[in-house]
């Protein structure tokens, strides 16, 4: 009788390092390079066009009036991490981040305003 | 011989995702079966009336997050329909390179899962090792492990660098080893083929006549394939074989994936070779023309379609969308007359199902030997009533 | 797939000539592709012609849209023969939706006809099995979620 094939893979398999990492106990993996994290936003640079707003899929983007001016609030707990905001801004006032951790035990950490 | 009603699901070891069978069996043998589907139904035909085209490719996107490319490719292409644009040389290579990217990660997630529910873990564990391979360079490429948000009305959104290039057809190299092993595994294996082989069957006739779509009429040879026979994207200028199996059952239809698998790879690699240069995308305006889109794509699961109605406002009329797994289900209800009890995990898993599916509750009164079906209002009342103290 | 542009013509001939006066137009918008507007009552016999000279057929799903007065119903075929994807729409008014079943002639549409009737209250003469689908249970009778005058409650 012939030995089924995955036999020999099963065993060579004993004598291999893990496949898996322990995170973040031992080893912390960084994300390729343009991983689509947290968007970030200048608020010097922002005109209050809205447009981010306007297109975001998860309407996690509000548009405040605060000194007679528009600002957008980014509920980072709704967002999806499309950057569609990225893409649309025109004076390019939100910038893309890679940070991906955000676990946080106070749930203004998750509001992004002015 | 008196049938007895053998109810699997929503919640079920056995199914990956809540969905209810009821099968009437005779002894071992299933001589019946009643799907109910809904349980997980979101309503996003209607929620694509309320966004605007930008914001439906997203929800598209999560309609399934398995073959999320699929569903932003056809998207894509219904409202290109509409708005009238046609799509860039370059972009459209890179659809299909992504496209083919998702359907290996999508086919090996399933052959993976198929060799759990026949008891083959060790297989199983060894091949969602392998599938790692695809996913980081589906992060390389688009910035996230398995929601792309890629594709975008008018072409795609991110370009590849030649470092990429390099470093793919490395990766995809290593992979093609490894599938090709599998493959073998596949059908030398004696306990594969005592669990797989004439189980499920599905034939040529049924297959048709039941509206099968996608591997698992492939698997009873069925000759359809969107990809070759309405091309889209660059598949009209990519050589690749339409993987046919005759046999029609659930071993022939893993068989099907895992060539699939292989084949895709090589159109990735062709893809990446002749990749002609120039712009990744077209602007389009947020509002379309008035008119009608319909878009077919092969999606890892079989054909896909989206139909959209524009009434020329910056919100689509009606959205459409018919997803594989449902064109599948009266051609698997079909598979699983005759079949034993034991086998219902292997057939349901070899069509690979996705299931978009509500609230339901079955209750057989022994005393009165009355079936009835409550509600989840009626459920809730009658726990309270049992609750409530005895007066 | 050589003969693409005759392909289409000579499907969109030969509906002509098998229709007559139930017929309301044939056009040919894209490659492969051939929209066929038909009278509510004639759907069943479009497919049965189409069947008889091309073979087997493959329904892709059956599309219903409200459209203020009427409803319209798209049947999306796809023909092994020569790969040619046809639309065979037809309109019934929204005061009176009833049409004839297709079940008998492809017994893949059962989930697709009891769909449209879930969701758009088209009622499907001679259907196996017309109940509800996706919906649960106690969804109330009457309501159809897919027309334009229902809106989800709580929403803008």
């Amino acid at each position: 009788m012939r030995l089924p094939a995955i036999i020999k893979e099963t065993f060579s398999n004993l004598f291999r390092k893990p496949a898996t990492v322990k995170v973040p106990i031992e080893e912390k993996l960084p994300p390729a390079p343009g991983y689509r994290g947290v968007p970030r936003v200048d608020y010097s640079k922002c005109t209050g066009c809205g447009l981010c707003a306007r297109y975001c899929p998860s309407f996690a983007i509000e548009l405040i009036t605060k000194d007679k001016r528009r600002y957008p609030v980014f509920h980072i707990y709704r967002c999806i991490f499309c950057h569609q905001c990225v893409e649309v801004c025109p004076v390019k006032a939100i910038k893309p981040t890679e940070e991906y951790e955000l676990s946080t035990d106070r749930p203004s950490d998750l509001i992004i305003k002015p | 011989m008196s049938t007895i009603d053998l109810i699997l699901g929503p919640q079920h070891p056995a199914f990956k995702e809540p969905e209810r069978f009821l099968f009437k069996t005779e002894g071992e043998i299933v001589v019946d079966v009643e799907p109910r589907l809904g349980y997980v139904h979101r309503g996003i035909e209607k929620a694509f009336e309320m966004r605007n085209y930008i914001q439906g490719l997203y929800l598209a996107e999560r309609i399934c997050g398995i073959c999320n490319v699929a569903h932003t490719l056809c998207y894509a292409q219904a409202a290109e329909e509409v708005y009238g644009v046609e799509v860039p040389p370059r972009a459209r290579y890179l659809r299909a390179v992504i496209h083919e990217l998702n359907r290996i990660h999508s086919h090996l997630l399933i052959i993976g899962v198929a060799a759990e529910l026949i008891g083959f873990d060790t297989l199983f564990m060894l091949i969602w090792r392998d599938r790692e391979i695809v996913m980081d360079l589906v992060e390389m490429m688009t910035g996230n492990r398995v929601i792309s948000a890629y594709i975008t009305i008018g072409g795609v959104r991110r370009d590849v660098s030649p470092e990429f290039i390099e470093k793919a057809k490395k990766m995809l190299t290593k992979l093609e080893e490894r599938v090709k092993y599998y493959r073998k595994v596949w059908i030398e294996d004696p306990i594969i083929r005592a669990r797989c082989v004439e189980v499920g069957k599905l034939s040529k006739a049924d297959a048709i006549k039941l509206c099968a779509v996608g591997p698992t009429a492939r698997g009873s040879g069925v000759n359809y394939d969107v990809r070759r026979h309405r091309p889209y994207a660059a598949y009209d200028e990519i050589p690749f074989n339409v993987v046919l199996r005759e046999e029609g059952d659930v071993w022939a239809r893993v068989l099907c994936r895992i060539d699939e698998t292989l084949e895709a790879i090589n159109i990735v690699k062709y893809a990446l070779d002749h990749l002609p240069s120039g712009d990744i995308r077209v602007k389009v305006p947020i509002r379309p023309p008035p008119g009608e889109g319909v878009a077919f794509v092969e999606a890892p699961r079989g054909e896909l379609l989206h139909h959209v109605y524009s009434d020329g406002t910056d919100k689509p009329y009606r959205w459409r969308v018919r997803t594989p797994t449902y064109a599948n289900i009266p051609a698997v209800c079909h598979m699983f007359k005759g079949c034993y009890i034991a086998d219902i995990p292997a057939i349901l898993v070899s069509i690979d199902p996705c299931f978009s599916c509500t609230d339901r509750v079955t209750i057989l009164d022994i005393r009165t030997n009355e079936r009835k079906i409550l509600t989840w209002t009626q459920l809730k009342k009658m726990f309270r009533e049992f609750r409530r103290p005895k007066a | 797939m050589v003969h693409l542009v005759e392909v289409e013509s000579e499907v969109a001939e030969y509906l002509r000539t098998k229709l007559g006066d139930k017929l309301f137009g044939v056009a040919t918008p894209k490659k492969l592709r051939v929209v066929v507007r038909v009278s509510s009552d004639a759907v069943k016999s479009c497919i049965r012609a189409i069947q008889e000279k091309f073979g087997d057929v493959h329904l892709t799903t059956i599309t219903g849209c409200d459209l203020g007065e009427e409803l319209e119903l798209t049947y999306h075929l796809h023909l092994y023969a020569n790969n040619v994807h046809i639309m065979v729409k037809t309109k019934v008014p929204k005061s009176e939706p009833k049409i004839d079943t297709i079940t008998d002639v492809i017994p893949g549409a059962v989930l697709y006809e009891r769909e449209v009737y879930e969701m758009l209250g088209i009622q499907f003469i001679g259907h196996p099995k017309l109940e509800r689908l996706f919906l649960p249970d106690d969804w109330p009778e009457g309501i159809y979620p897919l027309r334009k005058d229902w809106r989800p409650e709580g929403l803008k």
